[in-house]
């Protein structure tokens, strides 16, 4: 079953100021499918249009074209329902620093509505899954980048999402916690959640993802199972090639 | 029902979120102490006691004038930089990212931080106003509810600034929104004289000026609502309209500001 279906998305963005008046073209008429229980890698390189286009299919960003189907049903931005089957990391992990990592937690447990009893076994369980336990009272202004990270992906978490949208969500990961973070991954897909990820680091999504897409200019320029590639040429042979070769 | 329900139990956790957020500004605090030491200027009529000064006015009227004053200006001050620095927070992108991918309806962050911000200014007002009822109490004894009363419109007056900044930050997210948002308050203030300017002159364009006029806040008006409750003036207002105009004012910039933010970038 699809879960997560684009059709042409496009995205323009108003560049102006007294002297110029232009439009740039973030993505350009794209199409893509993630199927249920799937971990698909949205791969590009800087400027390609990935964090454009997660924003699009979370309903964040309104595209100029084209349309979003989740779980099968046309989507919007006002469609709240639909946002609560799903999970969001984003690029920058925007937490807010003036709260104690369970005060945090806590306040995305109210807007999801998670009865005060299962509180703090969820913490327990969200902060131990994502490698920062022993942070669980400490002030969120004090976390480095990458313990911010793993909270940020722990409110990702909070309400069990069926598709988990991440947005680089290895960066500034130390190897240990990027391992902890792929068996993470690995387990949800296990228990069927679908898993859309966008990343610079091709050796992780060579390891874990089953499909991949890349994305040049606002366009994909290649898609294809991730396992079949690998037999063949790296993903990130693959990737250079393509990136590289495709101007 | 159930909806409405669910949108004020969303509005009421956004907003705890943004009180503990503008709770941290260090310029609210500022602003709260030297608006305290400027109440604390209310005992100065109960000491001097010279008919020559304070126009003549008994004590308690000299006093409260002085912490009406005190109180209305940091008021607005603590309105227009408290909101602006707590907007410019809530509203980056990537906040507002985090927010709306959570079953979160955009003009119900609006309404939060709306809420969020009034909270944080009505402690303010809570401690200027005990303070100052405080120093009268000690002078004279007695418990004059109408202090509160009449210093109950500054509330309304509070919801006027942050309306008005909310609005124009829906339009300009930067600083602009508070330069305008004190353009609106100048101009509050201008509206009678302006209408009655306006009349002089029979022509469309002035008839068209005058209506304009209608739409802008009364905060003079409002002023005048407080300084009679306070007892410091007696001016033939009529209150009831003034009060339904700020309402309506109120509640229609806030269906602008939502309509504005209802649609994502």
């Amino acid at each position: 079953m699809t879960i997560l279906e684009a059709n042409n998305l496009t995205k323009q963005f108003r560049q102006r100021n007294i002297f110029i008046r232009n439009k740039l073209n973030a993505v350009d008429n794209l199409s893509l499918r993630v199927d249920r229980g799937e971990i698909f890698a949205f791969l590009g390189p800087n400027g390609a249009g990935k964090t454009t286009t997660i924003k699009m299919l979370i309903g964040v960003l309104r595209p100029n074209a084209g349309q979003v189907k989740l779980f099968g049903e046309d989507f919007s931005c006002r469609d709240t329902a639909v946002k609560k089957r799903i999970g969001y990391l984003s690029e920058n992990t925007h937490l807010a620093d003036y709260y104690r990592v369970y005060e945090l937690l806590g306040f995305y447990y109210e807007i999801f509505r998670i009865p005060k009893s299962k509180h703090n076994s969820t913490t327990e369980r969200l902060l131990d899954e994502v490698g920062i336990s022993q942070q669980r009272k400490a002030w969120v202004k004090n976390l480095s980048m990458g313990q911010r990270r793993c909270l940020g992906l722990a409110v990702a978490l909070i309400n069990e999402p069926e598709l988990l949208l991440l947005d680089e969500p290895t960066v500034y990961l130390d190897p240990v916690v990027i391992d902890k973070v792929r068996k993470l991954l690995l387990k949800l897909k296990n228990k069927g959640v679908t898993i859309f990820m966008s990343s610079h680091i091709l050796s992780e999504a060579e390891k874990i993802s089953d499909r991949f897409a890349i994305i040049k200019n606002g366009r994909i320029i290649e898609e294809g199972l991730t396992a079949e590639t690998i037999k063949r040429v790296s993903l990130e042979e693959e990737f250079l090639r393509k990136v590289q070769g495709n101007v | 029902m159930s909806n409405l329900l669910e949108s004020l139990r969303l509005i009421r956790v956004i907003s705890k979120d943004v009180f503990r957020q503008a709770s941290r500004e260090r310029l609210m605090y500022g602003f709260l102490v030297l608006s305290l030491l400027f109440v604390l200027l209310a005992n100065v009529p109960f000491f001097i006691n010279d008919p020559r000064l304070f126009e003549g006015l008994p004590a308690k009227i000299a006093s409260i004038q002085i912490g009406f004053m005190g109180i209305n200006i940091f008021l607005m001050l603590t309105s227009v930089f408290i909101g602006l620095s707590v907007l410019q927070d809530v509203f980056s992108e990537e906040n507002l990212a985090m927010l709306f991918s959570k079953p979160v309806k955009r003009w119900q962050v609006l309404e939060g931080v709306f809420f969020g911000l009034f909270k944080v200014l009505f402690l303010n007002w809570l401690i200027m106003v005990s303070s100052l009822w405080m120093i009268i109490y000690f002078h004279i004894q007695q418990f004059s509810p109408d202090i509160w009363l009449g210093m109950g419109i500054s509330l309304f007056l509070v919801m006027i600034y942050l309306s008005t900044l909310i609005f124009f930050y829906t339009i300009i997210p930067n600083a602009i929104s508070g330069i305008l948002t004190i353009f609106i308050i100048i101009a509050g203030f201008g509206v009678s004289l302006s209408r009655e300017y306006f009349l002089h002159f029979p022509s469309y364009f002035f008839l068209l000026a005058k209506i304009g006029t209608e739409l802008v806040p009364k905060i003079n008006l409002l002023f005048g609502v407080s300084m009679n409750m306070l007892g410091i003036f007696e001016l033939e207002i009529n209150y009831f309209p003034i009060l339904m105009h700020t309402i309506l004012f109120i509640a229609a910039v806030h269906v602008l500001s939502c309509l504005k933010f209802s649609r994502p970038r």
